[in-house]
């Protein structure tokens, strides 16, 4: 092979990769585009009210992983005790903090441990007890204390505990907005037999105004890396999700919050301890799980604002964070490569899984090789600058226009943040990202790969500034 | 799959990593290459600068729609707040002094200015209408007595029904929901067999819609589009049906029972928690004879209502389906037969109580504790089984705190 | 003329209560959510508390709990979308005096106050 055809074929394929993500990405976002339109128009006839006052709503188990939260516990605890449903629990799984988060507990709501026989349908570290307050007003409690064994293991025990058939798994430390629950569970209510899962927007929650655990006005980051994230999650929720929740193809629904058939994730095992990324790991798990036993299955997505996140406020932390999303990709990716263009599996296979592969996956590879061949050529005495420049002002304004274009959804739809300049905020944002932003996420991508391929395993740990630095007084 | 990506890109850096140190034999041919593609390059360099202009264009056009879609919104919103603001004042004066003592010459006289007022001031805009229409709708779902009654005769009066009642003829099913629905609210009856028109409709929300106004509206036979109901009726549908039939008359209610005959499963259902919900003893032998369904699950529901309904003697028929049911039957079976059960039925619980399987054991023993002291003694006594389980799944349900 | 602490979260009901109770010639005091709520009646002395179920922070039946520990004689009156048995249980149980579903009538709720009051 000569070097000239080896070019010639390498032009080709970068070609081709570039001009199928840009097309993917305007597919999806014609395709979110009406999603939105007839869920927002839909929604209009939907009152939650119903719902919220009917004896036939269906019960729910909220399951949240405690991990050294002594700080916001209690709090947190209230939070989700207020949130507006009717037949709930709450579940807390203390995953063997080392601070006084149990103690904390006890003392705050009257826990006493309980003669609990716990239905050992998943696998999971050993339960050292189960409390339950003595108080009547927060009968809908319930703690569990357990051995230290990771999210995934706490959110197994939780599922063992849980009394009802649909939980909802939460991060303990995000605010959830008080009718999630009424809003995620409507999808089940609809298609009780084919709806296994059901996810959420997250949002950003930095610099917005928060109060014990609730969201009093939704704000633009103050900081430059939050702010990026904001762009980054709008266009993945309301551009990416929506779309692929329209075609049946959603693979991820965040942890932050996921509301699930128990009965399909107790037969697929629960969740998977070995991967740092458990969220997707189970969705693709139950979706193979279906397809499998050849039963007709929808994964949702409600485009409704249901979650607010801390994000990473540091590029340091921020880069962990992403490191670990890429393995927990790789992982999952490998965990099932049989899906691989595989036509059994219909969509998941043909579609979602490539899809998932070459664009999540290989694209900071494949972006970061494209750099080392301009490097390349550039050594080889190439220098039509005039060409390069033109073509990186091209996919310079592709990217910042499907950014904006998910702005126009959010302004059309949600309009959370409601002043004039934090649209202007949002679009500088939008315009710095593609330069400062995307290569370091391309960067910490990479690492991740590096990583996995060296045989990383732990979760690498996230500091979380905490909530109660926000506080304000009312 | 993974495996050979890995490998591909190991052989993909060795090989672009020797070129570069084979540059020098390299570099002439590579330079005739790059020569012999400027062509193509050429090309390229046109198909980029017209997708440049056209994403440019793009740009600035999705960034301007941003900044006026803002403004308007913004200006929008404002205008509905101050509007529904007044509409807030002129209305709750009227409607709050609501008691029969309060309503004298004086009140009957700011009711009519306010009449007025709304006509001269603000209905000649379409947009007040619509604003006027969604506060009054929004006041009458919170209020009721003669608070709602003054709201509806206000709403008459200001003659917005006639145009719900036309908004029933659009083309869009949107359109034409939010009229059912209002009409609905207020009780307007003058168009109430179009509305039954489209409680069969192929729109999902606007069928929900006109069965909900035609429950509330219709007085002679209200029930009448369960008859030819072919759609599923979801559990969503059937929420929301079961939320208005609680708002209406008990005098009006059907005897659900002439639905357990329909072939649509998801009637039958709903018709039983209906039965069940209404206290209609009367229909519990045609209960008990669903037990024997096709469908599981409107055994399960049956069961359920027999058992809230304490027929004991439907005990001997639940064991009888008991055996071939399904799990999440079995489940609901166990729960009723400890609801109605006697102590009979205590053997069978025991049995199920030491059986495999941990979620049909434990709905046993909360049977076993709901049919009163001899089935707590027995669990008493079983709290100290050596079978796997069983004890504690004895106390678990003992623990009152639980 | 009495002192009602009016605990709920909806902009118009809350209205409507306070327009009507004062209209009654009571002394009202609106909370917005259960936290503003339990601090109010902690620091302050009614004659009437009426709470709804569904609040920020901490929900009604915190409110009720609370407020007997504090003044077991003052009523309580639960106004709720939720007419569940289960759910009226509950709040009879940590001590509500009276409770009542929304759409309510604004009338029917004066004469309750007036019972209660007495």
């Amino acid at each position: 092979m000569t070097v000239h055809h080896f070019i010639e074929y390498l032009n080709a394929a970068i070609f081709f990769y570039a001009i199928t993500v840009s097309l993917s990405y305007v597919v999806l976002a014609v395709l979110s585009a009406r999603a939105l339109h007839i869920y927002l128009r839909k929604n209009k006839f939907i009152d939650h009210n119903v719902t919220l006052t009917s004896p036939y709503a269906p019960s729910v188990s909220l399951i949240a992983p405690a991990y050294n939260e002594e700080r916001t516990i209690v709090e947190n605890i209230r939070s989700l005790l207020s949130i507006h449903y009717n037949a709930f629990e709450v579940i807390i799984v203390n995953d063997g903090s080392k601070d006084a988060t149990m103690q904390t507990m006890i003392d705050a709501y009257n826990l006493e441990k309980v003669d609990f026989f716990v239905n050992a349908q998943i696998k999971c570290k050993t339960i050292k007890g189960v409390y339950k307050s003595t108080n009547k007003a927060y009968k809908k409690l319930v703690i569990v204390d357990k051995e230290n064994g990771g999210k995934a293991d706490a959110l197994n025990a939780g599922i063992n505990i849980s009394q009802y058939d649909l939980i909802t798994c939460i991060d303990v430390d995000c605010i959830i907005e008080q009718d999630a629950i009424l809003k995620m569970v409507k999808p089940f209510m609809e298609e009780r037999e084919h709806v296994i899962a059901t996810g959420g927007v997250i949002r950003i929650a930095n610099s917005c105004d928060i109060e014990d655990g609730r969201l009093l006005t939704a704000r633009v980051p103050d900081s430059i890396i939050p702010r990026f994230q904001v762009i980054e999650y709008l266009r993945a929720f309301l551009l990416g999700r929506m779309a692929w929740s329209k075609l049946n193809g959603l693979l991820l629904i965040s942890g932050a919050l996921g509301f699930f058939d128990k009965k399909i994730v107790i037969a697929c095992g629960g969740y998977n301890h070995n991967t740092v990324g458990e969220d997707m790991e189970l969705v693709v798990r139950m979706r193979c799980y279906m397809s499998d036993h050849k039963r007709k299955y929808k994964v949702v997505y409600i485009p409704d604002p249901l979650c607010w996140t801390e994000a990473p406020g540091d590029t340091k932390i921020l880069g962990r964070q992403r490191n670990r999303w890429m393995r927990g990709t790789m992982e999952t990716l490998w965990m099932h490569k049989k899906l691989f263009f595989n036509p059994k599996y219909g969509l998941l296979g043909m579609l979602s899984y490539p899809f998932w592969m070459f664009f999540e996956w290989l694209a900071p590879i494949i972006e970061f090789l494209g750099l080392l061949y301009f490097i390349f050529l550039v050594i080889m005495g190439y220098s039509n600058w005039y060409f390069f420049l033109i073509l990186f002002a091209t996919v310079y304004f592709f990217a910042i226009t499907i950014s904006i274009l998910s702005l126009v959804f959010e302004e059309y739809s949600y309009r959370q943040y409601n002043k004039h300049r934090d649209i202007l905020k949002l679009v500088a944002t939008l315009m710095l990202e593609p330069l400062i932003y995307h290569p370091r996420t391309v960067w910490w991508g990479l690492k991740g790969n590096f990583d996995k391929f060296k045989g990383k395993q732990a979760w690498g740990d996230m500091t979380r500034a905490g909530f109660q630095k926000k506080v304000i007084k009312s | 799959m993974l495996f050979r990506f890995r490998y591909l890109l190991l052989c993909f850096f060795v090989a672009s990593a020797a070129m570069v140190f084979a540059q020098q034999s390299y570099v002439d041919e590579a330079a005739e290459m790059i020569e012999s593609s400027l062509n193509s390059t050429e090309i390229l360099i046109r198909v980029c600068t017209v997708l440049l202009i056209l994403f440019t264009v793009f740009f600035i056009g999705f960034f301007i729609t941003l900044m006026i879609a803002r403004s308007t919104h913004r200006y929008d919103e404002q205008y509905e707040k101050n509007i529904k603001e007044k509409f807030e004042l002129l209305l709750t004066g009227v409607i709050f002094n609501d008691d029969a003592e309060m309503q004298t010459d004086e009140w009957k006289a700011s009711r009519k200015r306010v009449v007025k007022h709304f006509k001269k001031r603000y209905l000649h805009k379409r947009i007040n209408k619509k604003y006027l229409r969604e506060h009054i709708i929004l006041l009458h779902k919170n209020f009721i007595g003669s608070a709602a009654d003054v709201l509806r005769n206000l709403y008459i009066e200001l003659k917005l029904d006639r145009q719900a009642i036309k908004e029933l003829n659009s083309p869009d099913w949107g359109i034409q929901a939010n009229a059912v629905k209002e009409l609905a609210q207020l009780n307007i009856t003058k168009a109430t067999e179009k509305i039954k028109n489209r409680t069969q409709h192929e729109n999902q929300i606007l069928r929900l819609e006109a069965q909900v106004a035609s429950i509330r509206l219709d007085k002679k036979d209200p029930f009448s589009f369960l008859d030819k109901n072919r759609n599923y009726l979801t559990e969503w549908h059937q929420v929301n049906l079961a939320h208005i039939i609680d708002q209406i008359n008990r005098d009006l209610l059907p005897d659900f029972s002439r639905w357990f005959v329909s072939p649509n499963p998801t009637v039958v259902e709903f018709c039983i928690k209906m039965t069940l919900q209404y206290d209609q003893f009367a229909s519990i032998p045609a209960l008990s004879q669903l037990l024997y369904h096709k469908n599981q699950h409107v055994v399960g529901e049956a069961a359920k209502a027999l058992g809230e309904f304490g027929v004991t003697e439907a005990q001997s028929d639940m064991l009888y389906v008991y055996r071939d049911a399904i799990t999440p039957v079995k489940l609901q079976l166990l729960k009723a037969i400890g609801k109605c059960g006697n102590n009979e039925i205590l053997p069978f619980l025991i049995q199920q109580l030491l059986q495999n399987d941990i979620n049909i054991a434990m709905e046993a023993a909360n049977s076993l504790k709901k049919l009163g002291e001899e089935g707590i003694a027995i669990l008493e006594k079983q709290t100290l089984s050596n079978l796997y389980g069983v004890g504690d799944i004895c106390k678990h349900v003992l623990d009152e705190r639980i | 003329m009495a002192r009602i602490l009016i605990i709920e979260d909806e902009d118009l009901v809350r209205k409507a209560l306070e327009f009507r109770l004062k209209k009654d010639g009571h002394q009202v005091t609106p909370c917005m959510d259960g936290r503003q709520g339990i601090l109010t009646l902690e620091t302050q002395t009614f004659d009437l508390i009426i709470t709804d179920l569904m609040l920020p922070y901490n929900n009604g039946l915190e409110v009720v709990n609370r407020s007997k520990e504090i003044h077991k004689e003052t009523p309580v009156i639960v106004l709720s979308n939720i007419g569940l048995e289960h759910v009226v249980m509950d709040a009879f149980n940590l001590g509500a005096d009276d409770y009542m579903t929304k759409p309510f009538s604004p009338n029917e709720l004066s004469v309750r106050v007036k019972r209660l009051i007495k």
